[in-house]
């Protein structure tokens, strides 16, 4: 057991300035041995249930084999991802995280 | 009477000006650095503890669950340490007379806590930013590379 990180405020404002470039699936949150989506490590992730004004994390379902593309099956909304990138502005959207002005604002975390 | 200063003290004057100039800006950057060290950060320490425990032998070598030793991380900003009780449902069987563990089976024995040395201290968890950090960190899946460390 070791401290990995300063715990420094700036560590925190890294994130919170721009979170999509940590985002992971919610599926994958106790993967230690995650790795961010490459071209040959892509994650495919479809929404089901969105709900306005509500967090909805676990209405975003994201999977690292490439899902049966039957005709009129459910997979069919699956999106392709291939790097943090695009994943990360794709669940920064749909797990509706508030944008990084709103993030770094000192109160979020000193109430 | 004599001049008390001669001409070269022009230079020295002006050297000091300079100097002193960098002497407040060395100083800056040095507290700076420091502020940021390991030596005050922490970053990177591994204090001794009782037993040496290692999360990639048991995470990433065994694929024990986090939560299976973490049972509050779903519910709490505090993910919780084990009791002796979690380490005794497997090392009653393994490793029963491994001398490292001799620790963990006296403390079984006895009743008392292990004394594990807090790696990160943080302060009063109830009021601080980083309690908000462990819970939202884990509201909005930011992944083990903020949240496991808030242990």
């Amino acid at each position: 057991m070791y401290a990995e990180n300063t715990l420094q405020m700036e560590w925190c404002l890294d994130c919170h300035r721009n979170p999509a470039k940590k985002l992971r699936p919610t599926s994958e949150i106790y993967n230690m041995a995650w790795e961010a989506p490459a071209p040959d490590r892509p994650v495919w992730c479809s929404v089901e249930d969105e709900q306005n004004g509500k967090p909805t994390a676990q209405s975003v379902k994201c999977v690292t084999k490439e899902p049966n593309r039957e005709p009129g099956s459910q997979s069919a909304a699956y999106q392709k991802f291939s790097s943090q990138g695009e994943l990360g502005s794709f669940l920064v959207e749909h797990y509706k995280i508030r944008k990084p002005n709103e993030l770094a604002s000192c109160e979020v975390c000193h109430r | 009477m004599a001049q008390i200063f001669d001409r070269s003290s022009n230079a020295l004057a002006r050297a000091s000006l300079a100097l002193s100039g960098l002497i407040v800006i060395a100083l800056g950057v040095t507290l700076d650095q420091l502020q940021r060290s390991p030596w005050v950060t922490r970053q990177g320490q591994r204090p001794d503890q009782p037993v040496p425990f290692s999360h990639k032998h048991h995470v990433q070598g065994l694929g024990v669950q986090c939560q299976y030793c973490h049972v509050t991380v779903e519910k709490s900003s505090y993910a919780g340490i084990p009791p002796t009780k979690t380490c005794i449902n497997c090392h009653a069987q393994i490793w029963t007379n491994a001398q490292l563990l001799q620790p963990v089976r006296d403390s079984w024995a006895t009743g008392q806590s292990l004394p594990w040395i807090k790696v990160h201290d943080l302060p009063d968890l109830s009021t601080s930013a980083m309690r908000f950090m462990c819970i939202r960190a884990w509201a909005a899946p930011v992944a083990t590379d903020a949240w496991t460390r808030c242990r």
